[in-house]
């Protein structure tokens, strides 16, 4: 939620110099738990923009900054992706930190668009874990350079010279450590930085004085060899420092310029090490980010011009073009709705006149603001290449403003279908219009949170990414908007698909006096990958052309609910060879009949199947569990694709049916002595075994009973 | 599975383990670094898996989503010398039910582990392995323990084991062909297959005491990398 605080944080910005040179738009995201807001809460305490440090689950019971939410503070999770902004060398940098569970991956996406470089953050004991392998996959979706920081290594059992090559092999990056440590585990005192062979110590309560000396000498041969190896590395993408390799002079300049123009090129990763909770290495971590992750000037934009045939168009960094900025995410606060923007191109003032470019509509900006977690800064401006938010704006997520009427958008982002469903009903009339506002307000910050209506039953049902991600949105509802709901079990999104190819041949006829209805349509349906898809193959117009639309409309309509089952349906492929008509009776209206008709005829004979949506479940346990783990998965229809064992723990890939996934976190916490924590995500649709299909079935029939009484 | 080199070939791998297997059978693929040892135990997984057997893929150099891409590239492989379109989705279903791949990082394997989770695995009625193939356990002298003891695993649960051995260029034995290091340890393997590359062939060495009908005769076709008979 927003909070307007005026005395302390909410005053006019008299100047806003600008160079996008020492401007940095990044993200940090990882794994779950991996310590990416406490180093966001360092980060902010560094810079001096809080002045003291809360942690995540901290004893002051406050709560790390960025998890603003009281939500995000009880459970100890990042629900939202929080926008800051902090100062560090002169640079300017936009931090965001995002959630680590899959459940709110929207939030990531979001992030990942409109950022410039991230910091992959990973636990210097669990190394890369399944969720940093796809927070790592969306990084290269978006094309993000990142900087690897491996955290935690006061922990026992860190190993940060193993998570790099974990990077390597896992990952497929090039990864290259930038410091090595100096001790580890309750050891753990400093790092070595191999760009200016030095050793740094974080003392002061809170780390903040850097204590520079040299190399120990026990650590001096070690350090030299990983320096040949980052000069190798970095020499391959900057001709100055080959040479001065060549030569034996290699700079630090030199060196940092080698390995920015690698990193930037996506060819290099440069690992930095800490304990973000131990106050170590996070102000090393600033200057690397400054040093090595591009500047917006540096990053190649592109945007879709529709009046030019969808050309891509690319966007220059400079304020003196016209505007384009991209709504990657709303919020709906107490004073309306917030829009948060990344200018592209141009400069957003406020006062301007602005340009929806997807509603043509024309927009005055009003305040013009930069975030910081829940609190916010007025300002004159939104610069190029930077990060900011607008007030009552009403807009899409993912609307692109102009300054000019021109038909330029920005790529969208990818929107994850989703696939848990809940009923959800206010206790009382007054409720009912809370629970009615919060639906609104939710639907439009989240595209991946859907609200439907099952005829049927006229049940409100809430769809969603993951049991959790359904579990925050009622708890906000009960929380922020007051309201007292009563929430059905979790519905699993079927679906239904053919298996085999039919032939159809329907005639739909009535005569019932006046003008009668005819048409016949006659083809066959066969399964394919995609969704649907209608081809059209009568010659000699046995269906007049003006009725084929008419037709594909009607087979289209059957997609949403099936005939058999009552679930959508998928991956049919419809093909019309035939058809009659008549020159008085037949019409738009009959033809779709016909269409409906000949649908449910082919469609039964088709052999269709129920689809149910399969989870890749990766299960992290200490291996002593590791029996437990397995029997759990498997008593849910689970198949185990296999177990990675890493020493202190292991990790159980497999794929288990969503249905049999709820309440698995309560399961696996007293299998495993509360040890294990487990991810889960969609990897595909799979046919139902039998058994179940006619579970469902009976399921359907009594639901239907019960709505007709 | 349609084509008669490959039927020739499955039947010559069914007879090894079918053979073997209650002793304990071991199976050696031997090649040079680079040349596709794990390409030919995935392809030996793969025959089983295709006849519904349950195979343990169990490597000590590979995570699980690279030893899974494996199996897609061979399987691949395998269509495009069957002339198949497209290995059905039903074969594919099977394959992976039967299929479980156990991965070790770097110095995390010994038997006692590796015992430990094959029994979590059979005693739950998890999986049975009916194959085990295991990649990346080099033979030295450090090891030899470690083969012994997988040998009287292999004949407690009654399956057969293949591994993949590297060669080096220049070191083979003067009298087998064999790398030095597979020497103290060659009384525990019944096969082996030794990739052998010549002018203008890749030959596959095969050295068994089990009988055949008519000697095998067989090569590693380049294009594919996949084994197959002359």
């Amino acid at each position: 939620m927003l909070i307007l605080n005026s005395k302390q944080t909410c005053y006019k910005e008299k100047s806003m110099k600008h160079n996008t040179q020492k401007q940095r738009n990044i993200g940090i995201s990882a794994h779950i738990d991996a310590g990416k807001t406490t180093l966001t809460e360092r980060v902010l305490f560094y810079t001096k923009r809080i002045h003291t440090i809360h942690d995540v689950k901290g004893k002051d019971g406050v709560g790390a900054t960025m998890d603003f939410m009281e939500l995000e503070k009880e459970r100890g999770i990042t629900i939202t992706s929080a926008a800051t902004y902090c100062k560090w060398n002169q640079f300017e940098i936009n931090i965001i930190d995002t959630p680590g569970h899959v459940d709110f991956t929207i939030e990531v996406e979001r992030a990942l668009r409109v950022l410039d470089g991230g910091i992959l953050v990973l636990c210097a004991v669990g190394g890369v874990q399944s969720q940093s392998i796809t927070v790592d996959q969306q990084m290269s979706r978006y094309e993000v350079p990142c900087i690897a920081f491996v955290n935690k290594c006061d922990r026992n059992g860190a190993n940060p010279l193993r998570v790099k090559d974990q990077l390597n092999h896992k990952l497929g990056h090039n990864a290259v450590m930038l410091q090595l440590p100096i001790g580890l585990e309750g050891n753990f005192k400093g790092v070595i930085d191999l760009v200016s062979m030095k050793a740094i110590y974080y003392e002061g309560d809170n780390g903040e004085n850097l204590r520079v000396t040299e190399i120990p000498e026990d650590m001096l041969s070690l350090a030299l060899e990983y320096r040949e190896t980052l000069i190798d590395e970095a020499s391959m993408y900057s001709d100055d420092l080959t040479e001065a390799a060549l030569e034996d002079q290699v700079t630090e300049a030199l060196l940092i310029e080698g390995i920015r123009n690698a990193t930037l090129a996506k060819k290099l990763t440069p690992v930095m090490l800490g304990s973000a909770y131990k106050n170590i290495g996070v102000q090393s971590l600033l200057d690397a980010i400054t040093q090595y992750l591009p500047s917006p000037s540096e990053i190649q934009n592109h945007a879709i011009d529709y009046d030019n045939n969808d050309q891509e168009v690319p966007l220059e960094s400079v304020p003196d073009k016209p505007l384009v900025a991209l709504a990657f995410k709303l919020e709906d606060g107490p004073y309306g709705q917030l829009t948060y923007i990344r200018v592209y191109q141009g400069e957003l003032k406020k006062s301007d006149v602005i340009y929806n470019s997807r509603t043509g509509k024309k927009i005055k900006v009003g305040r013009v603001i930069r975030m910081h977690a829940d609190q916010m800064e007025d300002i004159s401006k939104i610069s190029t290449g930077s990060i900011g938010a607008l007030f009552g704006i009403d807009c899409a997520s993912g609307d692109t403003f102009t300054s000019e009427k021109i038909q330029l958008s920005m790529l969208s982002m990818f929107v994850p279908e989703p696939v848990i469903s809940l009923s959800i009903k206010a206790k009382d009339n007054k409720s009912e219009v809370q629970v009615s506002k919060a639906l609104t307000r939710f639907t439009k910050e989240d595209p991946t949170f859907k609200v439907t209506t099952n005829s049927e039953t006229n049940e409100t049902l809430i769809s969603g990414m993951g049991e959790l991600h359904l579990e925050v949105y009622v708890e906000r509802i009960r929380r922020e908007y007051s309201a007292e709901v009563v929430v059905g079990k979790p519905l699993v999104a079927y679906r239904e698909t053919i298996t085999k190819r039919s032939d159809f041949n329907y005639t739909h006829k009535k005569q019932t006096g006046g003008a009668g209805q005819f048409g016949r349509v006659a083809g066959f349906m066969e399964p394919m990958d995609e969704h649907f898809l209608f081809t059209n193959k009568i010659v000699g117009g046995s269906i007049p052309t003006q009725y084929i639309s008419s037709c594909e409309k009607g087979f289209q309509d059957c997609m949403n609910k099936s005939p058999v089952y009552e679930f959508p349906i998928t991956g049919v492929h419809v093909v019309i060879n035939d058809g009659a008509s008549h020159s008085v009776d037949s019409s738009e209206m009959a033809f779709r009949a016909a269409a409906i008709g000949a649908f449910i005829e082919g469609y039964k004979r088709a052999k269709p199947t129920i689809l149910e949506p399969v989870m890749k479940v990766v299960v992290e346990t200490p291996p002593e569990f590791q029996g437990a783990v397995m029997s759990s998965l498997n008593q849910r229809r689970g198949m185990i694709v296999g177990s990675q064992e890493q020493g202190t723990y292991c990790s159980i890939e497999s794929r288990v049916p969503l249905a049999e996934m709820f309440g698995y976190s309560t399961v696996l916490r007293s299998s495993t002595q509360g040890k294990a924590q487990f991810t889960m995500e969609f990897d595909s649709y799979r046919p139902v075994p039998v058994s179940i299909a006619e579970e469902l079935k009976k399921e359907l029939e009594l639901s239907k009973k019960k709505a007709k009484e | 599975m349609n084509d008669n080199k490959n039927d020739a070939l499955q039947h010559i791998l069914n007879s090894i383990v079918e053979n073997k297997k209650n002793d304990g059978g071991f199976g050696a693929v031997i090649a040079r670094a680079g040349v596709g040892k794990t390409s030919l135990l995935v392809q030996i997984a793969l025959y089983s898996l295709f006849e519904k057997k349950s195979v343990l893929h169990v490597s000590l150099k590979e995570p699980i989503n690279k030893v899974c891409l494996w199996y897609d590239e061979v399987s691949t492989r395998i269509e495009r010398t069957l002339k198949q379109s497209n290995v059905s989705s039903d074969i594919w279903d099977t394959v992976l039910m039967h299929r479980m791949i156990m991965t070790f990082g770097e110095n995390q394997f010994n038997t006692t582990t590796f015992r430990e989770r094959l029994f979590d695995l059979t005693e739950q009625d998890i999986f049975y392995p009916q194959l085990i193939v295991v990649d990346g356990l080099m033979v030295d002298k450090e090891n030899i323990t470690v083969f012994e003891e997988l040998k009287k695993l292999a004949k407690e649960l009654s399956v057969f084991m293949w591994f993949s051995i590297r060669s080096h260029r220049h070191k083979v034995s003067q009298i087998s062909h064999f790398p030095p290091s597979l020497i103290p340890v060659t009384d525990l393997f019944d096969v082996t297959l030794q990739v052998i590359p010549k002018s203008d062939t890749i030959d596959i060495d095969l050295t068994t005491q089990i009988p055949f009908e008519s000697s095998p005769d067989l090569v590693l076709d380049p294009e594919t990398m996949l084994i197959k008979t002359r």
